[in-house]
């Protein structure tokens, strides 16, 4: 092989890696929006729903429907506060871990995984109506 | 020759990538924030002693801000937290709704800053950008509220 071609195969080499570590890049922006989005339809769905059990179930639908509609993976979704703290004026945040392959291209998934998080806050209406709904700190 | 400049052209493009895409989900972040904020706001900054004098709805400008404040620091991200410093009285505004039911809108302002992780390293570059974001929330009465 001639000197010529060694430099071509390099070049080659040093610009398919760019574009891995682009496409690479990309896939973390959009796994961390696909994250936020999906916490964010979480946590509005609980602080929406009017029962406990119904939040925790609206919320894990709502975060399932938000990152099937980005086309990721379901996956886990923590609600805090814990359970029995469902009352008016209590914040709710909601984390989303999405998993993330070292190496993801269209159609290809390789090497070990990391976990993308997605977190959002918001207020259960301190006005809101619902015979269920006790008031929370702050009310 | 060749490869040790592509190399090297190929790590600054990638810094610029990681940089960009820094800033971009910082912008994400407070664009996220900002609307948390401005829906806190407008469920929990009502102004009471108004309503029940009067019968008329609409929000207590302090208590909105002091709501919003909260609100920023309770999403737990850095970039929103920033914003709290920068936060002040104009940057909550509230304003007349379109109709009886939607009363009042609120409208926040945020501006932090997204540390960049490569351009530090370079003398006179920009150690962090600037981020702007803005949202609205406008508070829906039940009818015969």
């Amino acid at each position: 092989m001639t000197g010529g071609s060694d430099g071509i195969l390099a070049g080659v080499l040093v610009f398919v890696l760019g574009g891995l570590l682009v496409l690479q890049l990309w896939a973390v922006v959009d796994a961390k929006q696909a994250a936020d989005a999906a916490a964010r339809a979480g946590a509005r769905a609980y602080a929406e729903a009017s029962t406990e059990g119904g939040a925790q179930a609206a919320a894990a639908a709502a975060t399932a429907a938000t990152l099937a509609g980005r086309h990721k993976p379901p996956a886990s979704a923590v609600f805090l506060p814990p359970a029995g703290s469902f009352a008016r004026c209590q914040r709710v945040m909601v984390l989303v871990q999405v998993r993330l392959q070292a190496v993801h291209l269209p159609g290809i998934a390789l090497g070990p995984t990391f976990t993308v998080t997605g977190r959002h806050s918001t207020v259960i209406d301190p006005y809101r109506d619902g015979d269920q709904l006790g008031d929370g700190l702050g009310c | 020759m060749m490869l040790p400049a592509a190399m090297m052209i190929l790590i600054v493009l990638g810094a610029i990538a990681v940089d960009g895409a820094v800033a971009f989900l910082g912008h994400r972040h407070l664009a996220d924030a900002a609307a948390a904020a401005a829906n806190d706001a407008a469920a929990q900054a009502m102004d009471e002693p108004l309503y029940r004098a009067t019968g008329r709805f609409t929000l207590d400008p302090a208590k909105a801000l002091q709501v919003v404040r909260a609100s920023l620091i309770a999403q737990g991200d850095p970039v929103a937290a920033g914003a709290v410093p920068n936060l002040g009285a104009g940057d909550v505004l509230i304003t007349p709704g379109p109709d009886p039911l939607h009363p009042v809108t609120v409208i926040v302002t945020l501006r932090s800053q997204v540390g960049f992780v490569f351009s530090k390293a370079v003398p006179g570059a920009p150690r962090v950008a600037l981020v702007t974001a803005r949202a609205s929330a406008t508070v829906v009465l039940s009818p015969g509220h």
